[in-house]
């Protein structure tokens, strides 16, 4: 069907141009000369209203209040890591996770050479006794007091070669449970807020579920 | 609104706070549109009873914000469809002389001196009832061609046509070159 107002021009006017207008009005994008007029007027009919308080904004809260009850919103992992209370609790609990960890692994001796002998350094200084990077022993926690060091299976440290002097990584070392490791159970006994992920994210549909009883009035 | 899952969600389960955003964020448009299907006088009221219909079904609505917007406008549509046909009075009554409305000579100068929503609206009014309507779906509600269609129970080709006449229409109901740059300049403001 050939619609004239759709393939030529009409007061001036192409369906292309009307089409244009319509986009740059909705961008707030400047106009095609010489429609500048019909673009302002098209931007103050959808321009934005005053801020604050909306006509009929008390009777519509006095109708919400009525209408629609309060329900405890489930929390998704995302609105669950958003909450500022959780996000410090995790911090938190990771936060001591980790320099937790960190000192076992350092009082039993099971830090790599360098962050040993850091650890021995630092914790020395506070007054906790660590092993030093070279294997030191007699310290209080290690688990090894009155066995050499390097015979308990219990950390690869390093030992002085017979022959080269330099210090080498054991061939079959036994690795130990590192101290730092969380228990696995400390996971199941975590709030469980994505047990039920049932986020009220709308999901987009081309027209919204419950549509009203509709009488189209053809004019 | 960048959030506005999170503030249909909360607004869902009863958070006057979300829901006082969403009414904020619609309000304005859900009014405009009945003022130029009714007039000023009864938007207000169709407002209201718009409202109510859609808190009863809100809990249920699943949708994007322009799904929001869309569905308020077939709320809004069928109660001010109801008022008329209540009244015994077809709806082209009602929007082809507006009772509320200035006279078109005077809202055109108005628009020009203060480029206010309101005097906008009523030049919108002044056309042909599904051109005016249309044209207020498209602009004000920011509807796409299919959305005014189905709300409309026209045809999108017909959606378009009314649209581009209504536009040509405007664009002569609007003030000469002369006065253009006080409008252009009221525009830039806001």
């Amino acid at each position: 069907m050939n619609l004239p107002e759709q393939s030529r021009d009409v007061d001036g006017l192409s369906a292309v141009a009307l089409d244009r207008l319509l986009a740059d009005v909705a961008a707030g994008q400047e106009p095609a000369a010489g429609l500048g007029s019909l673009y302002a007027m098209l931007r103050a009919a959808s321009g934005p209203a005053e801020p604050g308080a909306q006509p009929g904004e008390s009777a519509a809260l006095a109708a919400f209040g009525q209408i629609v009850p309060v329900r405890r919103m489930r929390r998704t992992p995302v609105r669950w890591l958003s909450e500022s209370k959780t996000r410090l609790a995790v911090a938190t609990g990771a936060g001591v996770l980790f320099l937790g960890g960190g000192v076992a692994a350092a009082a039993t001796g099971s830090l790599p050479d360098p962050a040993q002998g850091a650890a021995h350094a630092v914790l020395g200084a506070i007054g906790l006794h660590v092993p030093d990077s070279g294997g030191d022993n007699g310290s209080p926690g290690n688990g090894t007091s009155g066995t050499a060091p390097g015979q308990t299976g219990a950390h690869p440290s390093p030992r002085p070669s017979g022959s080269t002097g330099k210090p080498e990584h054991p061939v079959h070392p036994v690795l130990p449970v590192h101290p730092s490791m969380p228990p696995q159970s400390g996971h199941s006994s975590h709030p469980t807020p994505a047990a039920t992920p049932t986020h009220p994210v709308a999901t987009p549909s081309h027209r919204p579920s419950p549509l009203p009883t509709l009488h189209p009035h053809n004019h | 609104m960048d959030d506005f899952p999170d503030v249909l969600a909360r607004a869902q389960h009863g958070d006057e706070a979300a829901f006082t955003v969403l009414f904020r964020t619609m309000q304005p448009m859900l009014l405009r549109y009945l003022t130029v299907l009714a007039g000023r006088a009864a938007a207000d009221d169709l407002a209201a009873e718009t409202w109510v219909g859609a808190l009863r079904g809100l809990v249920k609505f699943r949708g994007n914000e322009s799904d929001l917007r869309g569905w308020l406008i077939t709320i809004a549509r069928a109660r001010w469809v109801d008022s008329v046909r209540a009244a015994n009075r077809r709806p082209e009554e009602l929007t082809d002389a507006p009772p509320d409305l200035e006279a078109p000579d005077d809202v055109a100068a108005a628009v020009v001196e203060r480029a206010a929503a309101d005097e906008a609206l009523a030049l919108i009014a002044r056309l042909p009832a599904e051109q005016a309507e249309i044209v207020t779906l498209r602009v004000v509600a920011q509807l796409d061609v299919a959305e005014v269609a189905e709300i409309t129970g026209k045809s999108a080709n017909h959606v378009r046509v009314l649209c581009h006449r209504g536009l040509r229409r405007l664009a002569q109901l609007m003030p000469s070159a002369s006065v253009m740059p006080a409008l252009a300049t009221t525009m830039d403001e806001t």
